[in-house]
């Protein structure tokens, strides 16, 4: 019957399953087996023999080149707009569930429409705004371009956060005399730890793979590691060894959260990306 | 405890985000909406005038714009397609075998949390005719090393390789959540009056899926809308205009040939049709057949 749940897999099944297996996982472990290994033991050793490791590409990217600034960049921007995102996110998510007002639909529309448009469609006049305020190729510049997708983001993932907040606890925190600001500060906000954490992580993901932003809207004076990593294709030969050494560095945070984050997708990727507490 | 009085202080929680929504999407919005009307002064102190719909008739009569526009469309309709089939042939097979680790099905969908240019630019290696992997394969079997991406019909097709790989275990996600979510009485039912597990997926299982496959199709073509990076770090475009898509297009337009006015007349047209896509998948969330729709 329907309940398969303690049955081990029929063979069939296991084939299946490390096919995907194969095929989703061998452009990774291609990534990181270049990226151990130079052009010479590349060729020599074939696939994915253990002999001649080394650690050279990222010698190459950390010492002799630097990677190391653009990678704080990088860091830096997504921590920022992460914390400018989680904050005004969780303060509109907060009002956005207990507020009645006339406007409130079309705030929740425009969220959800800023959450889905295109970056592209954003570039260009971000760009023309950022000129105009001389952020153009600043670092809060990039901030607050990455925050025009995050915001919307944090929001509608915080919304189904806030909502579940009993609101006894808050009317019981007014009745001792807390002002609305007090709640939201010593009772909201701590008993909604989990969304916070997971709307910051994907507010900080979202960040650090960006391309597109760093492309247009910054790229000399500040440089994201992203942008760094695509440098390293020129039009005499790529090297691939030290690319594919950067490119694993990038995808450790990433790896390192998919983890986390699959845990609140599953539920409901249609409501926001996550599953509310 | 719904006081007029406790209802004004929220407006203060209401205005960082509002400030943040007009700062960062109103105000360009407009800006662009501005520039895609006028013709920008040439010297200081003259100021813009009024262009009317020019730039939008420029932009419609470039082929370039229709042909970025065909393949954006095209790219849309395959990679959506068949990236359905798949997440949903998974989904369906995972959901009869039960007993697979949450470990594996992290793996099995670890491409979507890649960085867009770690994937592109991991396709491009693979792609890559002197040292990448599919080069050395084509050797081993004796034919001439491939060069996809130096291909004007290949090019396009890898670049929709690239985003099966990457993308199909977002549509997955969305798919087996719907599934699990169904009640397993009527497949039991089914299952009790003979029904075969053919005929359960055939008359059970995708009919009560289907606002789950339409929401599923909605989002996903919204993400190929977005599609960038992946296509500018493999072939920036080309080679010719044959992955030029309508966001390669804009970009060009506007940070390689400056032509500001029809690339704002573009970003508005590619935020007209985002939008009313956004609006479109917005209603069929709100569907009361869908649990926990977007609309609270």
């Amino acid at each position: 019957m329907m309940d398969a749940q303690k049955r081990p897999l029929p063979s069939y099944a296991k084939a299946i399953v490390a096919f995907l297996l194969f095929v989703q996982l061998a452009p990774i472990l291609i990534i990181i087996q270049t990226a151990f290994k130079t052009p010479r033991s590349l060729l020599e050793s074939g696939s994915f023999s253990l002999d001649g490791w080394t650690l050279k590409n990222f010698h190459r990217i950390f010492v002799e080149q630097s990677l190391a600034p653009d990678l704080l960049n990088s860091i830096g921007i997504a921590f920022g707009s992460m914390l400018l995102s989680v904050s005004c996110g969780s303060l509109m998510a907060f009002a956005l569930t207990r507020w009645q007002g006339p406007a409130r639909k079309h705030l929740l529309t425009t969220l959800l429409v800023a959450r889905l448009l295109p970056p592209v469609a954003l570039a260009l006049p971000l760009f023309l705004v950022l000129r105009g305020l001389g952020l153009h190729d600043t670092h809060g510049g990039l901030i607050l371009a990455h925050t025009a997708l995050n915001f919307p983001l944090a929001t509608w993932i915080l919304m189904p956060f806030m909502d579940s907040v009993p609101r006894a606890l808050e009317e019981a925190a007014s009745l001792d005399g807390a002002s609305r600001a007090q709640t939201f500060l010593h009772v909201v906000l701590p008993v909604n730890k989990t969304g916070l954490v997971v709307a910051a992580l994907f507010c900080f993901l979202m960040s650090w793979n960006d391309f597109l932003f760093s492309l247009i809207l910054a790229g000399s004076a500040v440089k994201t590691a992203p942008l760094t990593l695509n440098g390293y294709v020129t039009g005499f030969g790529t090297e691939w060894g030290p690319l594919c050494a950067g490119a694993c560095v990038l995808l450790l945070p990433v790896f390192a959260l998919s983890f986390k984050l699959h845990q609140h997708m599953i539920a409901s990727p249609t409501q926001g990306g996550v599953k509310g507490a | 405890m719904l006081s007029a009085k406790s209802q004004r202080s929220l407006l203060v929680f209401l205005f960082p985000g509002c400030a943040l929504l007009t700062l960062l999407i109103g105000w360009p919005v407009l800006e662009s909406a501005v520039s895609s009307l006028s013709v920008s002064a040439n010297t200081a102190g003259q100021s813009d005038t009024f262009a009317g719909i020019a730039h939008y008739k420029t932009l419609l009569s470039q082929s370039s714009f229709w042909n970025a526009l065909w393949l954006a469309a095209l790219f849309t309709i395959t990679t959506t397609s068949l990236e359905l089939v798949i997440g949903l042939a998974v989904a369906l097979f995972l959901y009869f075998q039960r007993s697979l680790p949450r470990v594996v099905e992290i793996l099995l969908i670890l491409p979507m949390f890649i960085l867009p240019v770690v994937s592109g630019l991991t396709f491009r290696y693979i792609y890559d005719p002197n040292d990448g992997p599919l080069s050395f394969i084509f050797d081993r079997l004796g034919y001439e090393p491939a060069a996809p991406l130096a291909d004007s019909f290949w090019a396009f097709w890898s670049i929709v390789v690239q985003d099966i790989w990457r993308m199909w275990p977002f549509l997955f996600l969305i798919i087996y959540a719907g599934l699990k979510a169904l009640p397993r009485s009527a497949q039991e039912a089914a299952r009790m009056d003979g029904a075969t597990t053919a005929q359960i997926i055939r008359y059970v299982l995708l009919p009560a899926l289907r606002p789950t496959l339409g929401i599923a199709a909605g989002l996903k073509i919204m993400e190929s809308l977005k599609v960038f990076t992946e296509v500018y770090v493999m072939t920036g475009g080309g080679p010719g205009e044959s992955t030029s898509l309508l966001s390669l297009f804009v970009v060009k337009q506007a940070f390689h040939f400056f032509q500001v006015g029809p690339a704002s007349a573009a970003s508005i047209l590619l935020l007209a049709l985002g939008m009313s896509l956004a609006w479109t998948v917005t209603r069929m969330q709100n569907r009361p057949t869908v649990a926990g729709g977007a609309s609270r």
